[in-house]
This record gives structure tokens, C-alpha cells and sequence, in this order.
């Protein structure tokens, strides 16, 4: 009796605890599935993400940069596969220690280092971050052999060069690493992969056209990092080859000519403005600055008293002597100040009324009784001091004001100078003192104040040649997307100088020829077995402003102070196609030191131009 | 009358112990398990291979122990848990050690956990010592049976086996729970609550501070948040976590785990198992689980309950609680509940020397089925 209510008891008991096991188990089993269906229902988008993003990365495609020919294309830019070293951080456990072994290993610098820290603020943490850029095939076979490294790898990229090194550089530009302000001034996505940005020139103006557009690729990758698929999201789209209107033959001809000097050679082309020749020395290699300059490169360029890097087509700004003299002309003539007959005796000196100064012609022997063609012909100075005096400086500003001297020309490369026409109203704000009446004398020959660059004097000479027909001169010819058929970039702009008399432009013309065709002409020797005909116009700068009864003697001046050669030209004189401007720093006169130069880079365009007509 | 005829295997069948809606329920989710494992594996056949070698192993040895009558293993009861003392003695003074721990008697032949069989022994000992009079125990035997709980947990924890320890000691105190066992030291039932779970807090507070391992309150801080170590202890959690939410309610599809394919789940074969599971095959694949686990653990709740005396039913009811224990532990591990205590999910993780204990303990609930006690035992 006792064990049957002993098992009825035990039994009571068990099954109470089995109630309460079982209790127990459900309740964990509850927070269990709570939890999973917290993880897996209320918070599977964000989870669902997580997991994405642990595996999937969305990493740039760079695209490949637009190639730069010339005219006949010839390549002037283009890119060449290489070798870079690459540290992705999210991979490199302790990256100044992965450097540090990296440099200890020789196949970086210090430098190196420094630049990657700098450069690794634009980058995420998943990018292959470059270290070092073009590489040898030896450093890449050395590192791939013994690459111990996590995170550290030997990649394939597309490096910049420039296949005639020095030649035509200051047109084309060059690409560099991209710094601080590179990053502000172009759109972050698209240059997400980006290594090298234009600097200057070519290269900077169209960096958009050449960039192209940074496609996106998705990779997955494993927990090490491994890339285990790739798939692209949006292809990139490849940079638009520029053709541009330089004839690389004529620019090396101009290097040639110029190599040694301090100068300029500008061409355009007299009938839409394209610039064929843009030549600035010294010249400098630009392939120096694509993977970034060494310190003795770049001291080079920076202590050189010649300023290599001055883009003197542009930016050097020389007083345009008497290369001005027909735009003076012309300016009297049609202000009616002179006609075509007016004549002045020159006996070698100009005085003005009630001063003792003498404005001397630059042959004091004085030329006699001058018209305004002989005045350009012989590059009278008296006949343009008079002139000017005549006209006043505010006739003189407005009448050149019409060929845009003081302004930019607006061709497509970056960083042009104006120069300096002078006014009343310009000396009252800049120099703050009145204006005298000898400056307008100075002004009417191209000197004192007034200053302009190489490439003006080309785009002015070209208008003249033209009657009145002034372009915009541009150096983008043509476009091309890879694959697609070339387009013309916009034509540039032109604008016409009114005429009231055509006469006039052709007086001026007729002077300009007699340059070249008078055997009383400055520039007479450059008529000799001309295939072509060819007007001009010499200029003789003054650097240094000499004492009125003085006499200029080249040898008793330092090299810096001596004149500055110029020429400018078109060519032929019926029908005009180009037109040249010269500029030789301290070379002497521009009748033998400039003239030259220019008929022999003019004979280069003659020569091919007269071959292709004979061979169609 | 021929040796293998219909009527002599019948025979033979009848003699033959084990229950068979239990077998099939096991048989089931081994199935599922090495369906998931091969996919956790990456597709390793050699795996596969040997965790199919495992739980032939695994399940000959829970058809031998069916055979065996509970009531030999009551009687044989001291001597197995001083066998297992012994082991435990021996781990602590020639153990092999593997990652800072003692865990391993090398045999020569293979290597051997003895805190393994520990989790069968235990609950067997302390139900032995239990059933001996009439329930509720009387206070000798429960002194008795948690001195040797304690003895052999502190024997596994200085291991140090932490996780393994607790839940040893855990199975045995089922066995207590189950028996009906009452602490009351107050009259007041709230004032006795009070007291244990003072006593119990102030118990975990000189664990944490004088017996756990630096890596061990590593774990335990990770889990309070993952994120403040994604790539030390934290990350593991963490990636788990990813994996089972980006499940989502359908899974990304077999094979289709991206955190388990490409190596960001750790342990995804073995410990972390069911992360794969519940991101291939979302919460559908998790509640498949639960529902086979759910019946196992109701038919062995079932037998356990229907035998005739006090030692199976105790025994019995603490191995299915135990069961359920893992698998709590492994999945509360993996979904960031609990620290990482290293638990392997019943029947799914790979590894033998699990497996075999587990089945070892279902060997012994179908025994408990399947035989009729002797009258001598019955009460």
C-alpha cells in the first residue's frame, strides 16, 4: 500500500518537473526563434547588405586616355602599358610597415612614401592604391618573385608618353599625378581611378574630351580578399583622340631653328585661324613630369634663367617694335589722319614742338622724302612718329584696338597673356601719372608700354593679310571617339574689321611686300629663290630704353639687354594661307636675326603644300 | 528451420531493441546534417565521406548500447564514473594539448576525449545515486551527487574546457531538477528565490573574477558587442550574424551562402553550421530544424516517461534535456545570445567524437524502451 501511493506520489512529482522542462524548453525555444526572426525578418535588408558588402566591391575602370596627333597624324601623345606597384589597405595589415619592408626591399624610395600617404586621402580602403608608377620589366620581375607582401601587388596601367620628348611640348602639355587642387576642380566619381590629370597645354585645356568616362566594375571577392568574380556594371568610355592643327615637321623645324635661343615661332593659318606652328624655347621633356619629377629634373627647369616652362607664344610679352607699324598705319589711313600720297621728309630725327629731345630713326642718316609705303618698306620710325603725334594716343589705342592688341587672341590652351595697349586712361590706373606725348611717339613704333606675345602678332599679321578678317586662333582641329569616324571640332570664331577704304589695306600690304620685294626693303635678302610670294614686317625691341644721343652697339651691352628680333609675315601675298610671327630674345635686329628663320619655316609649309599640288 | 528465413528474422527483429519512429526521426535529420554539410564543405566529398564514416560509427554504437538493459548500467554505474574520474586525472597529468588547452588522451591509434563519455556517465551516476530510495532524494544522496557534479566539473574546467564543463555539469544537475529535489532554506518561498539567486550571482562574480580565462571573459565581453572588434573575437559573431540575417525568410539557396562560400562564416562546417543553414535556406530551413529536433526531443520525452522505474525515467529525461541544451547553446552561440563556448549542433556539425556521445544517449533511451525492467526494480 505504502509503495503504490509512494509511485502515485513519485509520478505526481515527475510529471510536474516534466511540466516545467517542457515549459522551459519552449520559452528557449521562443527567445531562439525571436531572435532568428529579429535577424533573418525585421533586420534582413540591413543584414542582407552586410553580407553584399562584405564580398562585393565597386571599384573604377579607369578609361583609357584620348591620344594627341598633329595634323597629318603624326602622334604627339599616346599611352603605352606598363608596370605599377599597388598597396590596397583594407588587404596590407599595418601599411607603414608594409612600406617600411617595402622600402628596405629597394624597390621604393622614401619619396614614394610620402606620396602614397598623400595620395591615399582620395582613395577608399578597398582601392589598389598606386605606390610606384611605371616601373622597369626588371623591378617587376625581381618583385614578383619575391612578393611576401598582403595587399601589395604589380598591376597593368596605362602610362602617358610622349613619343618626340621635348618637341612641341609647350602646346601639348603634359599629365601629372593629380594634387590637392586637382581633386577640388574635376567630378570625383568620374576621376575616382584617375592617376594623371593635363597640366598645362593641350592637356589641360581638354582634359574633359581626353578623360573619358570612368566606367564601374563589381568584384567579389573571398575573405582574403581574392578576387573570385568580376563583372562589369558600366563599361568606360575611352577619351576622344585630338587631332590638332600643328604640323609636327614645321614645329620641329621652328625647334631647330630656335634651339640654343630664347624665342618664339608662331604660325596660324590665315583662312580659319587653325595655328600651325606654336614653338616656344627653350623646350623641356614632358615625359619628366608624367610619373612625377626627380628633384635634379626639376631644379633643372626651375634654376634655368631661360624659364623653360614660360610658354613664350603665350605668355612672353615682347614690345612689338615696328611689327606694328602697318596696324599703325592702317590706323591713320582709315581714321583719315594720312592718305596713301601724304609724304613726311625724314632727316633722320623727329622733334616734337618746343622740346629739344630727339626721336631718332633707327638709320640716322634720316631716309628723305617717305609715303606710307616706303615708311613700311623701310620701317621708317620718323614717318610712324609723326603719325602717331599726329593721331594722339587715343587714336592710336582705338585704331590697334580693332586687332585686339591688349587682349587675349582666345586660343584653346591655357594660361595666354593680353599685353599692354596703352591709353591715357590705362596710365592713369596703372601707373597713376598722366600721359606724355613722347610715349605716343614710342607707342606709334611698338615701344614704351605697348607689349604683346608672339602668338598676337601672328593672329594681327594674319588680319591684315586677310583685309580685316580676324580669327580666333584655335589649335583643336578635329575629334575622334575610338571606333567612330573623325569630326570637326567648332570652327573658330572670326570677326571682321570694318573698312572704310580698301585702298588703305592694300597700301599696307603693298609696304608689307616691299618689306620683302624692294631693294630698299628690311627684309630684302629673304626674296631670294622664293618659291612663293611673301610679305613681312621687321622688328628691332628695345630692352633697354637708351639715352637719346646714344648709339645702340650689341657688344658694349650684356647679352639680357640687347634687342629682341621679330618678323612677322604672310605668305602668299594674293591669296594668303599663313601667316608667321618670329620672336628671337636678344638676338639683335629682326631683319637678319629673325627673317630668317621665318622664311625657312615657311618654306617647309610651301614646300610639302607645293609637292602635294604636284602630286594630285 | 533456415537460419535467415522470414519467420527467423522476425524473430531475431523481435529480440532486436530500438525504437523505430526515433531511429527514423535521427535518421532524418543525419540526412538533412550531411545534406548542409556537404554545402558547407564546398562541395567536399572526402567530408562527406567521412561523416558518413562517423555516423555509421555513431549509430552501430547506439544499436549496441540499445541492446544494453538499463538496469546494467545502473549496476555498473560507480564503476564507470570512477573509470571516467580516472580519465579525467589522466588528460589532466599526460594530456595531449591543442591550442592552449588539455583536452586529449592519445590512445596511438587515435586520439580520445575522455570529458566526452563524461556526458553520458554523469547523468547515468547521478541518476543511479538518486533512484536508490523513493523520490523526492533524501538530503545524503543529493550531497552525494553534487560533490561528484562539482568534482568533475572543476576536472574539465581546468582543461580548461569551460563550455564543456558547464554542460556537463548541467546534465547532471537535470537529473536533480527532475528528481524533484527542492532547495528550501527559507520558508518564504520569495525569500528563498531571493537567496539562491544571490547566491548564484555572487558565485558568477568569483568565477569572473578568479576562475576565467583572459580569452574566456574575452568571449563573454564580445558578445555583449560584437562590433567594437569586428576582426578579434567580435568578427566571428558578427559574420555569423550576417549570414543568418541575409537568409532571410527563403535563403539565398543551396550553395548559394555567400558568407559561408566565401570563407567569411568561420567554423562553418562545425560549429557555426547552422549560419549556413539558416543563410542558404532562410528561415523556412530553420524552422524544418527546429520541428525534427522538436520531435525528437518529444518522442524521447515520451519513452522517458513511460518506463517503469525511476533510474530510466530520470536518465532518460535529463539526456533528451541535455539534447535540447546543445542544441540551445550551439544556436543562441552562432546568433550572438550566448558567449562562443565552442558547442557543435546535434547531428549536423561535422566531427565523431560528438556524434557518437550523441548517439550514445539516444543508444540508451531506446534501450530504456525497449526493455522490460525486472520485477525486483519496479516500484
Amino acid at each position: 500500500m505504502e509503495s503504490i501511493s509512494n509511485t502515485r506520489l513519485e509520478n505526481k512529482l515527475l510529471s510536474s518537473r516534466l511540466k516545467l522542462a517542457l515549459i522551459f524548453i519552449l520559452l528557449l525555444t521562443l527567445l531562439l526563434l525571436t531572435r532568428i526572426y529579429n535577424l533573418q525578418v525585421v533586420n534582413y535588408e540591413y543584414y542582407q547588405e552586410e553580407s553584399f558588402g562584405n564580398q562585393m566591391r565597386t571599384l573604377p575602370i579607369t578609361p583609357n586616355r584620348g591620344k594627341i596627333f598633329d595634323r597629318n597624324g603624326q602622334v604627339l601623345a599616346s599611352n603605352k602599358l606598363t608596370y605599377q606597384l599597388t598597396l590596397t589597405p583594407e588587404k596590407a595589415g599595418n601599411i607603414s610597415t608594409t612600406l617600411l619592408s617595402l622600402k628596405k626591399t629597394g624597390i621604393i624610395n622614401e619619396d614614394d612614401i610620402k606620396l602614397y600617404h598623400k595620395n591615399r586621402k582620395r582613395f577608399q580602403k578597398f582601392h589598389n592604391i598606386p605606390i610606384k608608377t611605371n616601373l622597369s620589366d626588371a623591378q617587376v620581375a625581381e618583385f614578383l618573385v619575391s612578393n611576401q607582401f598582403p595587399g601589395v601587388d604589380i598591376e597593368p596601367y596605362f602610362n602617358r608618353v610622349y613619343p618626340h620628348g621635348a618637341s612641341s611640348v609647350h602646346a601639348i602639355g603634359y599629365v601629372s599625378r593629380m594634387n590637392k587642387k586637382d581633386t577640388a576642380l574635376y567630378d570625383k566619381d568620374n576621376y575616382s581611378g584617375t592617376l594623371f590629370v593635363g597640366k598645362v597645354g593641350i592637356e589641360k585645356q581638354y582634359e574633359s574630351l581626353l578623360h573619358g568616362q570612368t566606367g564601374l566594375k563589381q568584384i567579389e571577392r573571398n575573405v582574403s580578399g581574392r578576387v573570385v568574380d568580376t563583372q562589369i556594371i558600366k563599361p568606360a568610355m575611352p577619351g576622344q583622340d585630338l587631332y590638332l592643327s600643328l604640323d609636327l615637321d614645321m614645329q620641329k623645324k621652328a625647334e631647330e631653328l630656335l634651339k640654343g635661343k630664347r624665342g618664339a615661332i608662331v604660325v596660324v593659318d590665315t583662312r580659319n585661324g587653325e595655328v600651325l606652328t606654336l614653338v616656344s624655347t627653350p623646350i623641356y621633356n614632358p615625359n619628366w613630369f608624367v610619373n612625377g619629377i626627380s628633384h635634379a629634373n626639376y631644379n633643372s627647369l626651375q634654376s634655368s634663367k631661360d624659364i623653360p616652362q614660360l610658354n613664350r607664344t603665350i605668355q612672353g610679352l615682347y614690345p612689338p617694335a615696328s611689327t606694328i607699324k602697318p596696324m599703325v598705319a592702317l590706323a591713320g589711313l582709315e581714321q583719315g589722319t594720312i592718305d596713301i600720297k601724304t609724304t613726311i621728309f625724314d632727316r633722320g630725327y623727329f622733334q616734337l614742338p618746343g622740346v629739344n629731345r630727339k626721336f631718332h630713326n633707327w638709320d640716322r642718316n634720316g631716309h628723305g622724302s617717305v609715303n606710307v609705303e616706303d615708311a613700311i618698306a623701310q620701317s621708317n620710325d620718323v614717318f610712324f612718329y609723326s603719325l602717331a603725334n599726329k593721331m594722339g594716343i587715343d587714336n592710336l589705342h582705338d585704331g590697334l584696338k580693332l586687332f585686339r592688341f591688349g587682349q587675349k587672341t582666345g586660343i584653346d590652351i591655357p594660361g595666354e597673356q593680353g599685353g599692354i595697349l596703352p591709353s591715357k586712361s590705362w596710365k592713369k590706373i596703372n601707373k597713376n601719372e598722366p600721359w606724355y606725348k613722347g610715349e605716343t611717339l614710342n607707342a606709334g613704333i611698338g615701344q614704351g608700354f605697348m607689349t604683346s606675345s608672339p602668338l598676337q602678332l601672328a593672329v594681327t599679321t594674319a588680319a591684315v593679310a586677310n583685309k580685316g578678317q580676324l580669327f580666333q586662333p584655335t589649335l583643336l582641329k578635329n575629334t575622334q571617339l575610338p571606333g567612330q569616324s573623325i569630326t570637326e571640332f567648332k570652327k573658330s570664331d572670326s570677326r571682321q574689321i570694318p573698312i572704310n577704304n580698301i585702298k588703305n589695306w592694300e597700301t599696307v600690304i603693298d609696304g608689307m611686300r616691299q618689306v620683302v620685294y624692294s631693294p630698299k626693303g628690311t627684309a630684302r635678302r629673304l626674296n631670294n629663290k622664293l618659291t612663293y610670294t611673301l610679305a613681312g614686317k621687321t622688328g628691332t625691341a628695345q630692352v633697354f630704353g637708351l639715352d637719346a644721343e646714344e648709339v645702340y652697339i650689341a657688344e658694349n651691352l650684356e647679352e639680357k639687354l640687347r634687342d629682341h628680333a621679330l618678323f612677322t609675315g604672310f605668305a602668299p601675298i594674293e591669296n594668303p594661307e599663313i601667316a608667321i610671327a618670329v620672336v628671337v630674345e636678344n638676338a639683335g635686329s629682326g631683319s637678319s636675326k629673325a627673317a630668317p628663320l621665318a622664311r625657312q619655316v615657311l618654306d617647309v609649309y610651301f614646300n610639302k603644300h607645293l609637292n602635294n599640288e604636284l602630286t594630285q | 528451420m533456415k537460419l535467415f528465413s522470414i519467420a527467423q528474422l522476425r524473430h531475431y527483429w523481435h529480440y532486436f531493441k530500438m525504437d523505430t519512429p526515433l531511429f527514423l526521426l535521427i535518421m532524418a535529420l543525419s540526412g538533412f546534417g550531411l545534406v548542409v554539410l556537404y554545402s558547407a564543405s564546398s562541395e567536399s566529398i572526402s567530408t562527406l565521406y567521412k561523416q558518413v564514416f562517423h555516423f555509421s560509427l555513431a549509430i552501430s554504437a547506439m544499436l549496441v548500447i540499445a541492446q544494453i538493459p538499463p538496469y546494467l548500467l545502473r549496476r555498473f554505474s560507480p564503476y564507470l564514473m570512477l573509470f571516467g574520474i580516472f580519465l579525467l586525472i589522466l588528460v589532466l597529468l599526460f594530456g595531449s594539448s591543442s591550442g592552449g588547452a588539455q583536452r586529449w588522451l592519445d590512445l596511438g591509434f587515435m586520439r580520445f576525449q575522455p570529458s566526452e563519455i563524461m556526458k553520458v556517465i554523469v547523468p547515468i551516476a547521478i541518476a543511479s545515486i538518486l533512484s536508490e530510495k523513493t523520490l523526492p532524494p533524501k538530503p545524503l544522496p543529493i550531497f552525494l551527487s553534487i560533490a561528484s557534479i562539482i568534482v568533475i566539473v572543476l576536472l574539465i574546467a581546468t582543461q580548461p574546457d569551460l563550455g564543456t564543463s558547464l554542460l556537463i555539469g548541467a546534465s547532471g544537475f537535470y537529473v536533480l531538477f527532475f528528481s524533484g529535489i527542492r532547495i528550501q532554506i527559507l520558508k518564504n518561498h520569495w525569500l528563498n528565490f531571493g537567496l539562491i539567486s544571490s547566491l548564484i550571482a555572487s558565485g558568477g562574480y568569483i568565477a569572473w573574477n578568479y576562475l576565467l580565462m583572459a580569452y574566456q571573459k574575452k568571449r563573454i565581453m564580445t558578445l555583449i558587442d560584437p562590433s567594437s572588434d569586428p576582426l578579434g573575437s567580435g568578427y566571428h559573431i558578427l559574420q555569423s550574424k550576417i549570414a543568418i540575417g541575409s537568409g532571410g525568410i527563403f535563403g539565398k539557396g543551396f550553395e548559394q551562402g555567400s558568407q559561408s562560400q566565401l570563407d567569411f562564416l568561420p567554423e562553418h562546417s562545425t560549429d557555426f553550421i547552422f549560419s549556413v543553414i539558416a543563410e542558404e535556406l532562410g528561415l523556412m530551413g530553420v524552422l524544418f530544424l527546429f520541428t525534427l529536433y522538436g520531435l525528437i526531443i518529444f518522442r524521447a520525452f515520451v519513452i522517458s516517461f513511460q518506463s517503469e522505474d525511476n533510474f530510466s525515467k530520470l536518465l532518460g529525461a535529463s539526456l533528451t534535456l541535455t539534447f535540447f541544451t546543445y542544441i540551445f547553446v550551439n544556436i543562441g552561440m552562432v546568433s550572438g545570445l550566448l558567449p562562443v563556448v565552442g558547442v557543435p549542433l546535434p547531428f549536423i556539425s561535422y566531427g565523431g567524437s560528438s556524434l557518437i556521445t550523441l548517439m550514445s544517449s539516444f543508444g540508451i533511451i531506446m534501450s530504456i524502451r525497449k526493455h522490460k525492467t525486472p520485477r525486483y526494480l519496479q516500484r
